[in-house]
């Protein structure tokens, strides 16, 4: 397979290509956005915010799976980057329906009155068209509409209409078989090869296999690796920073793999995290109530848990715990593969003891047994879409006179790195779990951190939602 | 005036519903029976424009593009408090790309010093995101490239954003001397003429209901109890989802304004006075805007820059303002500091109130806390004395009941506070105070449906997880724009059009107008066309303060009513009858005496002598006359929220379970719009109440959460279950007798949020937003 700098893509059912080597008003980080923006009859798609966080430009991105199936789901178009959509079809709302001609999920918010001013509606229009792909059938539950909505914000309706709108429409799929085949088809008839976009001030890979992709790490160590580049996304629309180099691994096979034992569960780093939250319903509960709550639908469907564990950020939510699941990281270098426990692997504010030429291979999760307490704790001025104020990954494990016998108690918020609290949990271990220790340890607390003041909390605040998560553990886990 | 006297409907259905007889002009049309009698006004009836907001159809102000088209971008200062020494923009000039630039000499949208003194050559920098100048070039990456060429040479000054530290006799001054401004954000505090002292101006004593009443000092003694307590309210930002912007389009002989405005009228004015234009030949045109909320009455700055650069260049000017712009320089509700002393008497009536507020509009005025506290409730000794207090900080504009949504968050709490405090149920209280009939209906129908009396007493619930009830209510004054002028046209081909320069916000005015046009002419909503939204049309009300119904649906009603007169007097002779003997039913003129005697309404229109008809009508004074001016009709829009909560002892996050919400519109025209909008209200109020709050870094003067990452609104998952009630409400004061329901749906719902969440943990919060944190230390007595 010869690299190319050519993108190909389906756009709206047509077969487009973007030659970044040849004379184009777009770079590799133009977003999706900003080039749909640039066609006056593709205007339906808004921009709120540029940052993920309204939905708005929510688009619909079809690809085959590794079964050749086809994949369906709704996106924040602000945060893909052009190339990104190579061997995919985007899907925009002027696709899928006419005024006169209204595809069912438009009729359902015409029928619901969906609208007021009206700016917000293609974004939801997507996300209903995504739901009822996915959920075609009378498992399309409030539960599962207002998830798939959540990502769009609407400040005019009060959403009820809309997800009255999204019940609506049930029963009926958002793809009609012949859609489906037609879709199938052109997806298959684009050619297959990996991206080498070399252009006057950026270079942008996407290379197919992991051998490749070690070696393209090794020759530039500088570059930017993204998979779903939700976080990197930002420093463009945001930031106005020029990526000069970027990795895009999101089509190296190996990172997708996911293996279940009797006693681990193996995730490839590149799993977006809304495939981990499927996975991990029953096996790992408390990572699956983490993510049940993390961004919206849009951001999990692009956002994998390798990205969100390399960023190290200190509020990342899945640190903590994986922490408390005692996770091992896989790196991968050109020599040879490590494990690093994920205790080990976070070393600061955004560092991790990933090497310049390492990446993230997968994560490696051992299934606690039936008498461990793994529990995931967030407080956050809103309940979904909404970074932690302060967040915990908790774990607990009880002797027979239910006096502890270990105890890992991660916080996120609280410093500059995800971070245990090893004097409170030196002060619960070997001692009964009861509600006066948890009380007296409760304040050795202070002792293991110094939080800060922003925006989000004041330090004495973080201080006492430290001590009250503590408090809820024991409230949820003792006898 | 030849006037004529007709009887309407008065008066609460299931209530009190009764007849008045009123003398009118005698031009107006019939009275309308009660919404059950009629067939398209009082329904739910679909969204006109659905089918093209659903398809992305819809064009918006940020979709327009023409050909030739520029793109702006405004540099603005990042420093808080500063004086330019001089500007440079020779290299942003000649940048490839760049078509023109312009610096601003003046700034619109903040406080201006009320004598015009010697400015100097660049305006004053006052807060941070003040713009200083533009650009516009082929594209908007490279007018920002360029502005990253222009050169400010800043003698930086000290500056304060915050409302208390503002206030110190050593804070740096916002203003030197005393300042008025034309377009305050009509929050009660921007009274013209009132001194400014440090950074404190005011106070604003007075309002449209008068001033201050009576004797606070008898009334104090006269009390068996007097409550004194201080609420807090933070600033919050509207968030509209599209956001302000403008398209200029600048020929020889005209100039069009594609703007994102809620207000066509008034931008096409100001455009017309900046640039010393006849208004004639400026159109301002809005088919569809990304709300608005209050914010988007005005041109603004980035309107005149895109005026200055459509202007030099001579091409179209496209300038909308980034989600960090809109943020901290287009608009918000200002924060307040609301002291209040009520005295009571045992039986709940009440003696005094005294209220006295303090709130920052930033660089601007209207950071009171309305009249809610002044109107509300009967208290026949009263004074309010209302302060701006000025920071450097982006100016507050309008937004949803302006004040009114602080005072009531201030003033409902008090209530209950009162209500406890006497041993008295809150809704007990109000009955005894609270003169309104309409509220009483609303209090007591809500009460039943929300089951108000599982009420327990505070803190009674025994878990971790503890519920607790609420409610608060409010008042809105019935505003009328008399200068709000529509016009129906019927054409030969069997269309029928509305016209008018009243835009539709996204509240639904352009299905109203259907509705009301369709029921006088016994035709569909859907066969109706409406214009709107283009200042060519005669002009309209601006959409604010809910004003919007109830003066564009008279005249619009009026002038389908002379439409189909003269149609009838062109069809009469065919049907061999008298005009007067005509009517309307169904799509057919008929003859009331001999039905057999009609024609199709279509068909009478192919028959017309001239290819089309059109009359033209105008709002009538309300019938009986107004309460104030020309503006403030009789009566008000009550309403009365309740709110259900759960609150987390151990993590403090309080959720809102449900909320019953019963309001009052006058005569309701579509229901679903109406429960739309009061849903939409109750949220945006359930965000005022738990999430939204702009925090101002005091180090560097900026906003720390200029996006919508750390900036957060509610989303799907946090609305509860919402049940609304709306009483229909006639006073016979129009031909439509319908009014608005944007700013109601707001007003109180934070307070019954505030009053629920005390009633789950027994500890009063007396600031909102309601964070965790907050919960956590008031339960935690840090």
């Amino acid at each position: 397979m010869r690299a190319s700098g050519t993108v190909i893509f389906l756009l709206n059912g047509t077969a487009c290509t973007i030659d970044f080597h040849e004379s184009t008003p777009y770079t590799p980080t133009t977003t999706v956005l900003q080039f749909l923006r640039s066609h006056p009859q593709l205007q339906g798609t808004k921009e709120g915010c540029a940052e993920g966080d309204c939905g708005a430009c929510t688009v619909v991105i079809a690809s085959l799976n590794q079964q050749s199936e086809l994949v369906v789901e709704a996106c924040d178009s602000c945060l893909i980057f052009l190339p990104m959509l190579h061997r995919k079809a985007l899907i925009t709302v002027e696709h899928i329906g006419t005024p006169e001609h209204l595809h069912p999920v438009q009729k359902a918010m015409v029928d619901h009155d969906g609208s007021q001013c009206g700016y917000c509606t293609p974004g939801f229009v997507m996300s209903l068209y995504a739901l009822h792909h996915n959920h075609p059938e009378s498992e399309s539950s409030r539960e599962v509409a207002e998830d798939a909505l959540t990502g769009n914000l609407c400040r005019c309706t009060g959403y009820r209409s809309i997800l009255d709108a999204a019940l609506q429409v049930h029963d009926q799929a958002s793809m009609t078989p012949n859609d489906q085949k037609q879709t199938i088809q052109g997806l298959q008839s684009l050619q297959s090869y990996p991206l080498s976009i070399v252009s006057q001030h950026q270079k942008y890979f996407q290379p197919h296999d992991l051998q490749e992709a070690v070696k393209l790490r090794s020759m530039y160590p500088e570059a930017v690796m993204i998979s779903g580049a939700t976080d990197v996304a930002l420093k463009v629309t945001k930031n106005d920073e020029v990526l000069e180099e970027i990795i895009d691994l999101s089509s190296v096979k190996p990172l997708k793999e996911l293996k279940i034992t009797d006693h681990y569960i193996y995730l490839g780093a590149g799993l977006s995290l809304e495939q981990v939250k499927r996975t991990v319903e029953d096996l790992l509960p408390a990572l699956y109530e983490t993510l049940k709550v993390f961004g919206s639908l849009q951001i999990r469907n692009l956002a994998t848990i390798g990205g969100n564990i390399a960023s190290a950020s200190p509020i990342g939510d899945t640190a903590p715990i994986l922490m408390a699941y005692d996770a091992q990281v896989e790196l991968v270098g050109p020599q040879s593969t490590r494990l690093v426990p994920m205790r080990e692997f976070i070393t600061g504010y955004r560092e991790t003891s990933m090497q310049k030429d390492e990446m993230i291979l997968g994560f490696n999760i051992p299934i606690p047994n039936t008498q461990t307490h793994v529990k995931w704790y967030k407080i956050s001025k809103r309940k979904d879409l909404d970074i932690s104020t302060v967040s915990g990954g908790f774990r607990l494990e009880l002797e027979q006179d239910a006096t502890v016998s270990h105890i890992s108690l991660f916080y996120g918020g609280m410093a500059a790195m995800t971070k245990n609290a090893s004097k409170t949990e030196a002060s619960l271990l070997g001692k009964p779990w009861s509600r006066e220790q948890v009380e007296l340890s409760m304040d050795i607390i202070d002792q293991d951190f110094t939080p800060i003041s922003d925006a989000r909390a004041e330090a004495g605040g973080r201080r006492i939602m430290a001590r009250n998560l503590l408090l809820k553990f024991w409230t949820d886990t003792h006898a | 005036m030849d006037t004529k006297k007709i009887k309407l409907p008065h008066g609460i259905p299931g209530h009190n519903l009764g007849q008045i007889e009123r003398e009118v002009p005698a031009d107006e049309p019939p009275a309308w029976p009660v919404n059950d009698e009629l067939k398209h006004v009082g329904k739910r009836v679909k969204r006109t424009d659905a089918e093209a907001k659903v398809t992305g159809a819809a064009k918006f102000t940020s979709d327009i593009q023409l050909p030739g088209m520029l793109y702006g971008r405004m540099l603005r200062s990042d420093y808080p408090h500063a004086k330019i020494r001089s500007i440079d923009m020779s290299a942003a000039e000649k940048h490839p790309g760049v078509y023109a630039v312009h610096i601003f000499k003046n700034v619109v949208g903040m406080a201006q010093p009320a004598d015009d003194d010697a400015a100097g050559e660049y305006p004053d920098i006052k807060f941070a995101g003040q713009p200083i100048a533009g650009v516009a070039a082929l594209t908007t990456e490279i007018a920002e490239e360029a502005l990253d060429l222009i050169k400010v040479d800043y003698e930086y000054l000290p500056f304060v954003v915050d409302l208390e530290e503002a206030q110190k006799p050593e804070a740096p001054l916002v203003f030197t001397t005393n300042v008025e401004q034309d377009d305050a954000g009509g929050g009660g505090g921007g009274d013209t003429g009132l001194k400014t002292v440090g950074n404190v101006r005011g106070p604003s004593t007075s309002s449209f209901y008068g001033g201050p009443r009576g004797d606070l000092e008898k009334g104090f003694e006269e009390a068996d109890t007097i409550l004194e307590q201080t609420y807090r309210t933070q600033v919050q930002t509207h968030c509209s989802l599209e956001t302000h912007g403008v398209v200029v389009d600048w020929k020889p002989d005209n100039v069009t304004i594609y703007a994102s405005t809620q207000n066509t009228k008034n931008v096409r004015d100001e455009f017309a006075e900046v640039f010393d234009l006849p208004k004639s030949q400026v159109r301002v045109i809005q088919e569809y805007m990304g709300g608005g909320f209050g914010a988007k009455h005005s041109l603004g700055n980035f309107g005149v820059m895109a005026g200055y650069l459509a202007k030099k260049s001579g091409r179209p000017i496209k300038l909308m303002l980034d989600r960090r712009e809109e943020h901290i320089s287009s608009g918000n509700r200002p924060n307040s500091i609301h002291y209040l002393k009520i005295g009571a008497r045992k039986d709940g009536k009440l003696t005094a109130i005294q209220q006295r507020s303090y709130g920052t509009a930033g660089v601007g005025l209207g950071a009171g806390v309305g009249r809610i506290a002044q109107i509300m409730y009967e208290s026949p000794n009263f004074s309010t004395e209302q302060y701006d207090v000025f920071t450097h900080a982006g100016p507050g504009a309008a937004w949803r009941a302006p004040g009114n949504v602080q005072g009531c968050y201030g003033l409902e709490q008090a209530m209950d506070e009162l209500a406890e405090k006497l041993n008295l149920d809150p809704i007990a209280l109000r009955d005894v105070t609270d003169t309104s009939e309409i509220r009483k209906v609303e209090r007591h129908r809500g009460a039943e449906t929300f089951k108000w009396s599982r009420r327990k007493l505070p803190a009674s619930d025994p878990g971790l997880i503890k519920k607790g009830l609420g409610m608060a209510q409010s008042h809105w004054p019935r505003i009328v724009h008399i200068d709000s002028t529509a016009e129906v046209r019927a054409f030969r081909d069997g269309a029928v059009e509305i016209r008018s320069a009243v835009q539709d916000i996204g509240t639904g005015t352009k299905t109203v107008l259907s509705q009301v046009v369709a029921e006088e002419l016994g035709l569909k909503p859907e066969d109706i066309t409406v214009r709107i939204g283009d200042t060519l049309f005669p002009d309209g009300p601006p959409s604010g303060g809910s004003i919007v119904t109830g003066s564009i649906t008279p005249p619009a009603r009026n002038a389908a009513y002379k439409l189909k007169l003269q149609l009838f007097d062109q069809v009469a002779s065919k049907l061999e009858t008298d005009a007067s003997k005509l009517a309307v039913d169904d799509g057919q003129i008929m003859s009331t005496e001999d039905p057999s005697k009609k024609i199709a309404f279509k068909e009478a229109l192919k028959e017309m002598r001239t290819g089309q008809i059109s009359a033209t009508a105008s709002r009538s004074d309300d019938y009986g006359g107004f309460m104030v001016g020309n503006a403030i009709a009789y009566g008000g829009l009550g309403s009365v929220q309740f709110a259900e909560v759960s609150v987390d002892t151990e993590t403090g996050f309080v959720k809102v379970e449900k909320i019953v919400a019963v309001h009052s519109c006058g005569r309701p025209i579509n229901i679903t719009q109406i429960e739309n909008q009061i849903n939409g209200g109750v949220i945006q109020g359930l965000g005022y109440a738990l999430y939204e709050d702009r925090v101002m870094d005091n180090e560097t003067g900026h906003q720390m959460n200029s996006n919508f990452d750390q900036y957060k609104m509610p989303l799907s998952l946090e609305i509860p279950d919402i049940e609304i009630l709306i009483v229909e409400d006639y006073s016979g004061r129009s031909s439509t007798d319908a009014y608005g329901i944007g700013e109601p749906a707001n007003i109180a719902t934070a307070a019954a949020v505030a009053n629920a969440v005390y009633n789950a943990i027994g500890t009063r919060i007396f600031e909102i937003p309601i964070t965790p944190e907050k919960v956590l230390r008031a339960l935690n007595k840090v």
